[in-house]
């Protein structure tokens, strides 16, 4: 049943997902999650098994599997070839763990969604290949990977983890990703100033509404 | 951290953006105790970074886990959609949005004033002239350029609206090396290019220091004071006087009245959601045209049944967005020398030019008569690199990753530069266009929050695909490899006005002409709510010099 999720394209998500790329804008990314979110929920309503549904969001949102599972994806999308950063220089995986503790990004289900699909994709791989997705060749992950592209919640999913391996790109240091401003170096990126520093980030900063 | 603590004061004013900030820069000086009540926190040069994570997420701003708005917009197929956004929280902090704005001060022009005179009706829109005209404004735009600091330089062209002094008291900001390519070759269009008016300091002025030229202006809060924003420009500078007090996460949900029907005090929950009340002799509304619409529609009185000076069903109507639209104009780094490349890369200083050569349009082939047109403002989007990043990992509906990703993303920042202009025209007001309370949707306070209905008249498309061309056909011209542009009919998430506009009749305005809420003496509004329409350019500047305006009625209405 899963696979079937990953793989075929639902329709009812067509006219959403012409908002999705009139949102892109990164201003109005919440738009653009709730979307992928809700992409997830609709999946999981058409008929598969909640397996994720246990998983303990503690200090690591992803098993251990999940997160190797995770580290294969991102070096598929962003690989070390010889110019620039790959996903591993930029601590993608650490900046995604991260980034899935803010509470927005928790509002928007995106460690359930993330979830979902780590699990799906193995479930995927062990129908064709009778092997989970880590233990595939580069070659294999890279088609496996633009097979899940062709389910709108596979392309969700991946547009999802390359929109947090963006930010592991070129957010401030301070966040996790880009070490010493590595993706900045290779973009030719001139940084603001006064730059973000531990104390001040976004997350410190109370929001209207809250007592 | 409050020096006063009664808590009655002469003046009490709903928001500090920019309808508020001149209010109690004014009165406070004048010797009146004034009190701002904020909704948001209250944040210093030293609390913003130039970081993109404080823009994208709802640092500075209400969530919409708490309030939100319900927007209701044509859906292109004939009917209405509706949704819930956060889009139109600007700027919830003292300051308002001021803060994060790029702050383009054009002046509205005497046309501006007069549009039916001048162009006659159009059908289906709401048109009105202003009870007031820019003679009136005029000593108030040259207030705000002197007190709150307009950066710039006067050149002669066709539109240039009249001014009582010649110059900019500050000198132009510094200008990308891109600003000299575009003069010329607007010159060999037979175009007048312009410099823009900024509301940023070129020099220090009044304990601010002058612009840092980080690159990172509009969106972000500015680290030096040089942004002309009413906390930095008017607010630190009223609290000296000892007159003014500031309460922050002060959430103002009602406006009482006495007998009269005149405004006797507020209510406003703290950040520990206790009501408190606050009496004034005067009462300013200056929360952005929305939320001012949405507080006078819920402030239902024994004087008021349906919400303050609401008498006429004239609360809320008449919103404006800004018409127009966007284009780009993207340059391939390898088309040009070295030293060319080098000058294109440069951030930091500002692009600083516009275009008014269509404010009016005297094309009788396209229009079959003279008609408004607008303005086109050359800029630099504030810098938002993941974003752009983000954009990339789609290329024709396609995503794409691996090593063709990663080429696309290298060749966009390293080997092409984009350059955008923002055309600026009027949205006609409209029927379809205004402020409500939502029937079942309650903020976090228990209030019905706004409900923007944003329907646009098909004119304004006309007219801003007739500008948009002309951004595209000088970016052809300075060299672009790729330009294109679109006109809009949503929305813009900021520089949204009117909803409570100024006008002699009480049955077709919500305000009399000095601002003050019909039916009430002491009730006034002080925002770009009082535009009946928005002028072809963003209407801070106006806003600013409109506030200074009423605010000298309310000395007079004092003493």
């Amino acid at each position: 049943m899963l696979n079937c999720s990953i793989i075929n394209a639902d329709s009812i998500l067509t006219t959403n997902k012409k908002k999705v790329v009139a949102y892109e804008s990164g201003m109005n990314r919440r738009d653009f999650l709730k979307i992928a979110a809700s992409a997830g929920l609709l999946t999981g309503i058409l008929g598969a098994k909640p397996v994720f549904a246990k998983v303990e969001l503690g200090s690591d949102t992803f098993t251990k599997h999940q997160n190797e599972t995770m580290i294969a994806v991102q070096q598929i999308l962003f690989p070390d070839d010889g110019d620039g950063p790959s996903a591993i220089d930029l601590n993608a995986l650490q900046y995604l763990q991260w980034a899935l503790k803010d509470p927005d990004n928790l509002a928007d289900g995106d460690p359930t969604f993330l979830i979902k699909g780590l699990v799906s994709i193995d479930v995927f791989t062990q129908d064709l290949f009778g092997k989970n997705f880590t233990a595939l060749s580069t070659q294999q992950q890279d088609d496996v990977l633009i097979k899940v592209e062709r389910s709108s919640f596979g392309e969700n999913w991946l547009s999802l983890i390359l929109y947090y391996l963006m930010e592991a790109l070129l957010l401030d240091p301070v966040y996790g990703g880009n070490p010493n401003g590595v993706g900045w170096k290779w973009l030719e990126h001139q940084a603001g100033f006064p730059r973000p520093n531990a104390k001040q980030t976004y997350i410190n900063y109370k929001v209207v509404g809250d007592v | 951290m409050f020096k006063n603590k009664i808590k009655e004061y002469d003046v009490c004013i709903v928001g500090s953006g920019a309808g508020a900030g001149p209010v109690a820069y004014e009165l406070a000086r004048a010797g009146y105790s004034v009190v701002v009540l904020e909704k948001g926190g209250w944040y210093s040069e030293d609390d913003f970074f130039k970081d993109e994570q404080l823009s994208r997420h709802d640092t500075f701003r209400s969530n919409t886990k708490y309030e939100r708005h319900i927007l209701d917009e044509p859906d292109g197929e004939g009917g209405w959609s509706s949704s819930e956004t956060g889009q139109f929280w600007g700027g919830n902090l003292v300051g308002g949005a001021s803060n994060f704005m790029s702050g383009y001060f054009h002046r509205l022009k005497p046309e501006d004033f007069r549009l039916v005179s001048e162009f006659g009706k159009i059908d289906g829109a709401n048109t009105v002239d202003w009870p007031i005209s820019y003679q009136d404004l005029e000593p108030y735009y040259l207030k705000v350029e002197q007190i709150v600091g307009v950066s710039g330089k006067v050149v002669a062209h066709p539109h240039l609206e009249p001014r009582s002094t010649a110059d900019y008291p500050f000198p132009p900001t510094a200008e990308h090396p891109i600003a000299s390519w575009f003069d010329k070759s607007c010159k060999n269009l037979g175009f007048h290019p312009l410099p823009m008016a900024r509301g940023i300091l070129s020099k220090p002025h009044n304990g601010r220091n002058s612009c840092e030229y980080s690159g990172y202006c509009g969106s972000y809060g500015c680290h030096s004071g040089a942004k002309a924003s009413s906390r930095a420009a008017l607010l630190d500078s009223a609290m000296k006087t000892g007159n003014l007090s500031i309460i922050p996460w002060a959430k103002v949900y009602q406006i009482n009245t006495n007998q009269k029907g005149n405004a006797d005090s507020v209510d406003y929950y703290d950040n520990q959601k206790q009501s408190i009340n606050v009496k004034a002799k005067i009462v300013v509304v200056a929360c952005y045209s929305i939320e001012s619409s949405r507080l006078l529609l819920s402030s239902q009185t024994n004087q008021h049944p349906n919400g303050i000076g609401n008498k006429y069903n004239q609360i809320g109507k008449n919103l404006h967005c800004c018409a127009g639209g966007t284009g780009h104009g993207v340059f391939d780094l390898n088309n040009f020398t070295e030293q060319q490349a080098r000058d294109l890369k440069v951030r930091g200083p500002f692009f600083n030019r516009a275009l008014q050569d269509w404010y009016f349009i005297d094309d009788k082939k396209t229009f079959g008569k003279r008609i408004k047109g607008g303005t086109l403002d050359f800029v630099f989007d504030p810098p938002s690199p993941t974003a752009e990043a983000t954009d990339l990992r789609r290329e024709d509906g396609q995503l794409i990753w691996g090593t063709k990703l990663k080429q696309r993303i290298k060749k966009h920042f390293t080997q092409s530069r984009d350059f955008k202009y923002e055309v600026f025209c009027d949205w006609l007001t409209n029927d379809n266009c205004f402020v409500s309370l939502d029937k079942t949707n309650k903020d976090v306070w228990g209030s019905p929050v706004a409900k923007v209905t944003a329907g646009f008249h098909p004119h304004d498309l006309k007219v801003a695909n007739y500008l948009v061309e002309k951004g595209k056909q000088v970016m052809q011209e300075i060299g672009a490899n790729e330009v294109w542009g679109n006109a809009f009919s949503s929305p813009t998430a900021n520089l949204i006005a009117g909803g409570l506009r100024f006008g002699k009749d009480p049955k077709t305005s919500a305000l009399d002409a000095d601002c003050r809420v019909h039916g009430t003496e002491n009730l006034f509004v002080t925002d770009g709510s009082f535009m009946p329409n928005g002028g072809s350019i963003t209407p801070t500047f106006t806003i600013y010099a409109n506030a200074f305006r009423v605010a000298d009625k309310i000395k007079e209405q004092l003493s």
